[in-house]
């Protein structure tokens, strides 16, 4: 078994003239949890596309679960999954429909049990039989993320999870997903504008600009080396500074 | 199949909406050839010519608007990229688009049989088993032309939906539905007999008539529906692969 869950080597991916993602390479060890960093436009989305299969890279190689993502993605997509509140659950569905929707196509068995068992660890009971459309945006993200936990994937992939959440439901949302890697050994990679959540969940930070990866580190380390008290000064100092290397700069 | 048999559960005006279409075209098209029947006496119209030939035209026209759909609610509900996140392969995508086609035909189309055998004491089934060889053949056609559309929505994206809707319709000319090939200009029918369902409606309209069952046509318009159907598959995984390559399974539904 690879000590890697996902393993990126020299990915890019090219929209015309425009590099998305260039030349990027990193691997995260089973069992951890990491964030990617950057500003808008930085490359975060496509890279997390194009680990889940969703879009094909211009040139170099993805593995997810020891699996090549371009030629065995079926081999791991079961095995993994997927939270973003830019991407919708069918609306006119009630949460229960689209959890057995999703529950099948995982191919899970016992798709009832672990709905309801999901429902009472995420809250979910009393809105379950309710079209998503009439969710609040909170309720939404708490399905979606049930959605994602259905298959008690190996490795999660997370855009945003706690977006739109109250401060009390995200932190106990941050709480159940450090538990849930530390149970299973699941391995996640989460994309993320709250820096908090970042310092409180991650044992790695990805910092990316304009298509590259221009850091990378603990969260403790990369305090040290831009001589900051919080992961947002360093992002600022990062997505501030100019060319490469300028991330290294010290206040 | 289980999320659009949900999604029409849960819409009544969708499924009236499925349901209102085909029958209100019966209702219309029976007094039609009841009205031709009656007044023009005429051998050549014989009683329920019409009243099958758009029975069996909305088979096709139902079978081909289910497969849109089936793409339009992934669209219209941005949850194409979550599908594709899934281990859900591209076939069984094209499967469940085939069958969710044949699903909303048989609900849209089972009311307008049974208005038929009300209003106008007509029955599709007294065509025989010459009817299931004419439906086989029609779902082919609706099952290709609703890929083409399909791949052309992936390739195009939501702008091209439009064309969706409308696409079908300007076959109806050529595919002879309501009259002969025959009376065509000559031309046009060298056109026409590169549709399937001419072959199919010549054959009903033979077989009407009392004449035999063409299963010369029938033949040949299934071979042609084969080799269409085959060339709309690879279009559609095609359209799958390049909306990958391009980035728009996350964002198709946008625009």
């Amino acid at each position: 078994m690879t000590e890697n869950a996902i393993h990126v080597r020299n990915l890019t991916k090219r929209f015309g003239a425009v590099a998305a993602v260039e030349n990027i390479s990193f691997a995260i060890r089973r069992g951890v949890i990491v964030a990617l960093l950057g500003g808008n436009g930085a490359g975060k989305t496509t890279t997390l596309s194009m680990l889940l299969g969703l879009l094909l890279p211009t040139s170099g190689d993805v593995e997810v679960l020891g699996c090549n993502m371009l030629t065995e993605r079926y081999k791991a997509l079961p095995r993994m999954n997927f939270s973003s509140p830019y991407v919708n659950l069918p609306p006119a569905l009630t949460a229960w429909e689209n959890l057995t929707v999703y529950g099948r196509l995982y191919g899970l068995k016992n798709v009832r049990q672990r709905i309801e068992e999901l429902a009472e660890r995420l809250e979910l009971t009393a809105f379950l039989r309710r079209p998503v459309a009439t969710l609040s945006a909170g309720q939404k993200t708490r399905v979606s993320l049930a959605k994602s936990l259905l298959n008690a994937p190996e490795v999660l992939i997370l855009d945003e999870p706690t977006a739109s959440l109250d401060p009390d439901t995200a932190d106990w949302v941050r709480a159940y997903l450090q538990a849930y890697c530390a149970e299973r050994g699941a391995t996640m990679l989460l994309a993320s504008h709250h820096m908090g959540e970042v310092e409180r969940l991650c044992g790695h930070v990805l910092m990316m600009k304009e298509g590259r990866i221009v850091d990378e580190g603990s969260p403790a380390a990369l305090l040290a080396r831009y001589g900051r008290d919080n992961l947002e000064d360093v992002f600022l100092d990062i997505a501030r500074a100019r060319g490469e290397g300028a991330g290294h700069a010290v206040a | 199949m289980l999320r659009h048999f949900y999604t029409l559960r849960g819409a009544p005006f969708r499924l009236i909406s499925l349901i209102y279409w085909p029958l209100l075209d019966t209702i219309v098209w029976g007094y039609m050839n009841r009205f031709m029947v009656a007044r023009t006496g005429m051998a050549l119209v014989s009683p329920g010519v019409l009243i099958a030939a758009v029975l069996l035209w909305e088979v096709m026209l139902r079978v081909q608007m289910g497969a849109l759909f089936a793409l339009l609610e992934e669209f219209w509900s941005r949850n194409l990229g979550q599908l594709f996140v899934s281990p859900l392969r591209s076939g069984e995508f094209l499967v469940s688009i085939m069958l969710n086609g044949l699903m909303r035909m048989v609900i849209g189309v089972t009311p307008a049989v049974i208005g038929a055998m009300i209003c106008f004491d007509y029955s599709i089934f007294s065509l025989g088993p010459p009817l299931l060889l004419f439906v086989i053949n029609l779902v082919l056609t609706g099952w290709w032309i609703g890929l083409l559309i399909v791949a052309m929505l992936l390739r195009f994206g939501q702008a091209a939906e439009e064309l969706g809707w409308t696409a079908v319709f300007g076959i109806v000319p050529l595919a002879c539905v309501y009259y002969p090939v025959a009376i065509l200009p000559l031309w046009l029918q060298h056109v026409a007999w590169a549709l399937p369902p001419v072959y199919v409606f010549e054959s009903l309209r033979a077989l009407m008539a009392g004449g035999a069952l063409r299963l010369d046509l029938l033949a040949e318009g299934f071979l042609l529906n084969l080799a269409y159907f085959i060339f709309a598959a690879a279009l559609f995984f095609s359209a799958i692969r390049a909306a990958r390559r391009e980035g728009r399974l996350l964002h198709l539904g946008e625009f």
